[in-house]
């Protein structure tokens, strides 16, 4: 096998796929990256197992064949490199592999292709169209609160379920959730959900490019197609626990605020909440919010005021900063709407002006205050 | 008709009497000494041979007596030491009863050598079986000295009940180090069958101790002292490292007279806590001074033990006393080498010259290892532990620029100094120049000012855990969060009715728990701290390591539980720890009471000084 090739053209593309290169594996052959090359074609290959990716780029090739080739020693050999023509030369035969750049000529052992597993295959029942940024966003939604708990693997995963012509996303970690829901929608076949591991969607979100791009999937995989990469992907084949009966709806009182004025002053105040429970209370009365916190083992305590438009009863209710925080910075809206109903229930959080066909909900378990 | 009734004759009664206050040869000795001690004496000998069933004798150079009171002196009930029934209330000598050497005399050979100050020659007294055998004139110092043979040569039974020799010698060896450790400016002269046994110099408490006990123990006492309207009280701790499995050396002295008490031992052990291992001890010397009137010492004839006429007060202070005294100190036990391991610097130079490096650290047993024990338990095997009073005040932040490397904020809380300063938290800083490391997921390693400091993770966060829950049990409800998706639990009906019974428990704990019945518990809210997902798992690790410990008779709910929540809820040996977990960590750690024993007795933090890096390397 051998090829002409810009480094850093290589490099752009395995970046993209060698987040899925497992860093210690019990199956070694998985710490490589396959390079397939078939005339100008060069297609790599990397898996985990559970979820594989291909990318293929043009290169200028000589010798068709196919190596798998060490992620790391290669990566690390492009990231040292100029900007620099390399010629990959690789014999299949003994598995060394040679790339020469003008100054420079770097020897290193592969391993036979035949050894490395195959992507799986599968019957897709479904297949969508959408755009990259919707992927984008729902995976940036909510991403960030999916569990990593892996006792309760269901919820490790991002769960899409398909109704008529509406898609729902669902990511929780048991004390926060955001719930997506997505209309107007062409009809789908097979209205099955699926829970997509939060590691396929990680990487995917590193390596979208523009466009519009096929999902398809089945009961067991799920694979995203793009120009010039693919990722396939296990599923969690878990049952994901009832959400819609945890979000409420008596929630009654309404405060709204604005979203960066609000969040800049949680990040302020949450300095000063101790830094095992991050906890800190809003405290809410006519048109005002104050914002508290207090470290009891530390000493220090800090407050805030915040204008605010709120008309129900007072009412003080304890949140763990981060998921606030996290909540907050992933709204794209100028202002907020906060739903309370007492200060052991449910808030739910909702952006004030959403995108046409979507309908954002993010919603976190308060902290019970020690009064 | 004949009376039945008589009175006994003068020599049995003394006998009958003997057999409570002379037991053992120990008891001899003892009541000996404390007549020389109650004489003034400022100097005594002691000599047994036979564990002193063939002789004891006593020397001292207290006021000595006169030929008079030598003869009233084995009387019974003959005393110089109370007169008025009054006297009885405010006891200031070690004996009063006026029984001893009469008793003494019942059942042994006894001579008496004794001058005063007034008189110019020594009366001379043998003395057999309650009568006066023999009177002379002889020459003697001023004092007194007291030979005792043949002890229970008439009462064969008595004899026949002596325990082994050996056993009998300790008896006696304890009995004569009490009074020495009591009275350190008194020298003593100790001698067994030719053999010198103790010859302690006149000296301060702790050179007493130091001598008695060896050097080894002495380093590692902790002294206190403390005075209220009720008694003062002073003495020394052993560090909890250096705990026994044997309840044999805890020594309390009332007003210098060794006594025995359960309360006062109990107050000390309650005091020490989970510093110690189960079935370990301390070491402990206790002096109470307190009003005599305040106490009674006629409880028995041989006097060890007392009543107080406030028991509850003085197990109280002591145990505030002895907690104060532990929690000031700076228990972390530092590890260094025993001799043997450190490469001596002459052989250390010869291997390099000659052979180079590599067999230089071949000839250290394979592997340049450190030998680094578990400071506390279990013998001692390879490093030899001494205990350091450095506060942490001496975590180092780096070592580049101390100067302004000091944003340390000060915390108000406690008299412990332990908590003057502490670790920046300042996340800017640069994390890599923070001295701290985690080592096998297990262990923490950080810099500090002269040496470095080990932690064992799951231990450290385990203490934390654990006065958390102990405080927020006494005051307010901790934080609970909230979950959005309760968690159902099937338990066995045994834990259903522990979690029922310990429900209120676990609230405090921060489990928002509903039971719903047919062995259904629900939880719906978790301590803020523990990680999310493991609510279940911990639920009934918590319940399951209760049991256990109740079993080991931990009897106290409350601290049951918080030990079992502690245990459960901390971070594991295995967990990896960024370096804001650490640092989160070790502030927490150094705000507790104690950091460095975690709830179960075992250590926290473990500390090699430089001195002993220094001397490893061929430093010196």
């Amino acid at each position: 096998m051998k090829f002409t090739i810009e480094s850093n053209e290589l490099q752009k593309v395995l970046i993209k796929i060698s987040g899925v290169v497992p860093s210690k594996s019990t199956l070694p052959i998985l710490e490589n990256i396959l390079f397939t090359l078939n005339e100008n074609k060069l297609t790599l290959v990397a898996t985990d197992m559970e979820i594989s990716m291909s990318a293929s780029l043009d290169v200028r090739g000589s010798e068709n064949g196919s190596i798998a080739v060490p992620a790391k020693r290669v990566m690390d050999t492009l990231r040292a490199l100029p900007d620099a023509q390399i010629v990959f030369n690789a014999d299949t035969g003994n598995n060394k592999i040679k790339m020469i750049t003008e100054n420079g000529e770097y020897n290193l052992i592969g391993e036979s292709s035949q050894d490395y597993p195959a992507i799986p295959e599968f019957k897709s029942s479904n297949e969508l169209l959408i755009e990259s940024s919707v992927i984008e966003s729902i995976i940036s939604k909510t991403v960030f609160s999916v569990s990593t708990d892996e006792l309760r693997p269901a919820m490790t995963g991002l769960l899409l379920q398909f109704k008529e012509k509406e898609m729902r996303a669902v990511a929780t970690d048991g004390h926060r959730l955001v719930r997506i829901i997505y209309t107007n929608l062409p009809q789908i076949k097979d209205q099955k959900d699926i829970i997509i591991p939060s590691k396929a969607l990680n990487l995917i979100s590193k390596a979208i490019e523009s466009g519009s791009n096929t999902v398809s999937f089945s009961s067991t995989h799920i694979k995203f197609s793009f120009k010039n990469l693919t990722l396939t992907s296990r599923l969690i084949e878990e049952s994901y626990p009832n959400y819609e009966s945890v979000i409420p709806l008596e929630n009654d009182k309404k405060l709204l605020a604005d979203r960066n004025i609000l969040l800049s002053a949680v990040k302020r105040v949450s300095l000063y909440s101790s830094n095992t429970t991050h906890q800190i209370r809003f405290s809410m009365k006519k048109d005002d919010l104050k914002i508290m916190a207090e470290d009891i083992d530390f000493g220090g305590e800090a407050k805030e005021k915040i204008a605010c438009s709120y008309s129900a009863e007072n009412i003080e209710i304890g949140f763990n900063a981060i998921y606030l925080i996290d909540i907050l910075s992933h709204i794209d809206s100028q202002e907020v709407i906060f739903n309370f109903s007492s200060s052991v229930k449910a808030a739910i959080i909702k952006p004030v002006t959403m995108k046409e066909n979507e309908d954002v909900l993010m919603l976190v378990m308060p902290m019970r205050l020690n009064v | 008709m004949s009376s039945r009734i008589h009175i006994l004759s003068p020599e049995l009664s003394n006998k009958i009497a003997a057999g409570e206050v002379v037991q053992r040869p120990a008891s001899v000795v003892k009541e000996l000494i404390e007549n020389s001690l109650d004489a003034g004496a400022t100097r005594i000998s002691i000599i047994v041979k036979d564990a002193g069933k063939a002789l004891i004798q006593v020397v001292d150079n207290g006021f000595g007596m006169s030929e008079q009171d030598a003869s009233m002196s084995f009387r019974r009930h003959a005393t110089s030491k109370i007169n008025k029934t009054s006297d009885l209330e405010e006891i200031r000598t070690l004996g009063f009863r006026g029984e001893a050497l009469a008793s003494i005399a019942a059942v042994a050979r006894v001579e008496l050598k004794t001058r005063s100050e007034s008189d110019d020659l020594a009366t001379f007294l043998r003395i057999e079986g309650d009568e006066e055998k023999e009177k002379t004139k002889s020459a003697l110092e001023r004092g007194t000295s007291i030979t005792v043979r043949n002890l229970f040569y008439n009462t064969p039974a008595r004899r026949n009940f002596l325990k082994h020799r050996q056993t009998e010698l300790k008896n006696i060896t304890d009995v004569v180090t009490r009074a020495a450790v009591s009275y350190p400016e008194v020298e003593w002269f100790y001698v067994s069958d030719d053999e010198i046994l103790l010859d302690l110099k006149s000296s301060s408490v702790e050179g007493r101790v130091a001598a008695v006990f060896g050097k080894v123990v002495s380093q590692s006492l902790i002294k206190f002292e403390e005075t209220n309207d009720l008694m003062s009280l002073s003495g020394f701790l052993a560090r909890p490292n250096f705990a026994r499995k044997s309840r044999a050396e805890q020594m309390v002295f009332m007003n210098r007279r060794f006594i025995f008490s359960r309360m006062i031992n109990h107050a000390v052990f309650h005091a020490y806590e989970h510093l110690l291992e189960k079935g370990s001890f301390p070491f402990f010397v206790l002096n109470l001074t307190i009003n005599p009137k305040k106490v009674d010492v006629n409880v028995h004839p041989s006097k060890m033990e007392i009543k107080f006429e406030n028991d509850s007060n003085i197990y109280r202070m002591i145990l505030s006393v002895v907690r104060k005294a532990l929690v000031d100190n700076d228990l972390m036990p530092s590890v260094s080498f025993k001799e043997g391991d450190v490469l001596s610097s002459i052989d250390a130079k010869l291997q390099y010259d000659s052979q180079g490096w590599k067999k230089a650290m071949e000839s250290q047993s394979g592997a340049p290892v450190f030998p680094i024990g578990s400071s506390s338990n279990h013998g001692l095997s390879k490093p030899t532990v001494t205990p350091n009073i450095i506060g942490l005040d001496e975590i180092e932040q780096s070592q580049s620029n101390p100067e302004t490397s000091f944003p340390f904020k000060t915390t108000p809380p406690s008299g412990n100094r332990i908590l003057d300063q502490r670790m920046p938290g300042d996340q800017s800083a640069s994390q890599g120049s923070r001295p701290i490391w985690q080592v096998h997921d297990k262990y923490i390693i950080s810099q500090i000012r002269n040496g470095l400091m080990i932690i064992d993770q799951h231990v450290a966060h385990e203490r934390i855990i654990y006065e958390r829950v102990l405080s927020s049990f006494e005051n307010s409800l901790p934080s609970i969060q909230q979950l959005l998706f309760p968690e159902t639990v099937e338990v066995s009906a045994s834990d259903y009715s522990l979690v029922k019974e310990l429900q209120g428990h676990l609230e405090r704990l921060g489990f928002d728990i509903k039971l719903f019945g047919k062995n259904t518990v629900v939880i719906e809210g978790i301590p803020a701290d523990v990680r999310i997902g493991s609510e279940r798992k911990i639920l009934q690790d918590v319940l399951d390591e209760f049991r256990n410990n109740e079993h080991a008779g931990i009897s106290d709910v409350r601290d049951n539980l918080a030990k079992s929540f502690a245990c459960k809820a901390a971070i594991k040996a295995g967990d990896k720890l960024n370096i804001d977990e650490m640092v989160v960590l070790i502030e927490h750690l150094f705000l507790t009471k104690m950091p460095f024993v975690c709830p179960h007795g075992r250590p926290v933090i473990v500390k090699i000084p430089l001195e002993e890096l220094d001397k490893r390397f061929g430093r010196t």
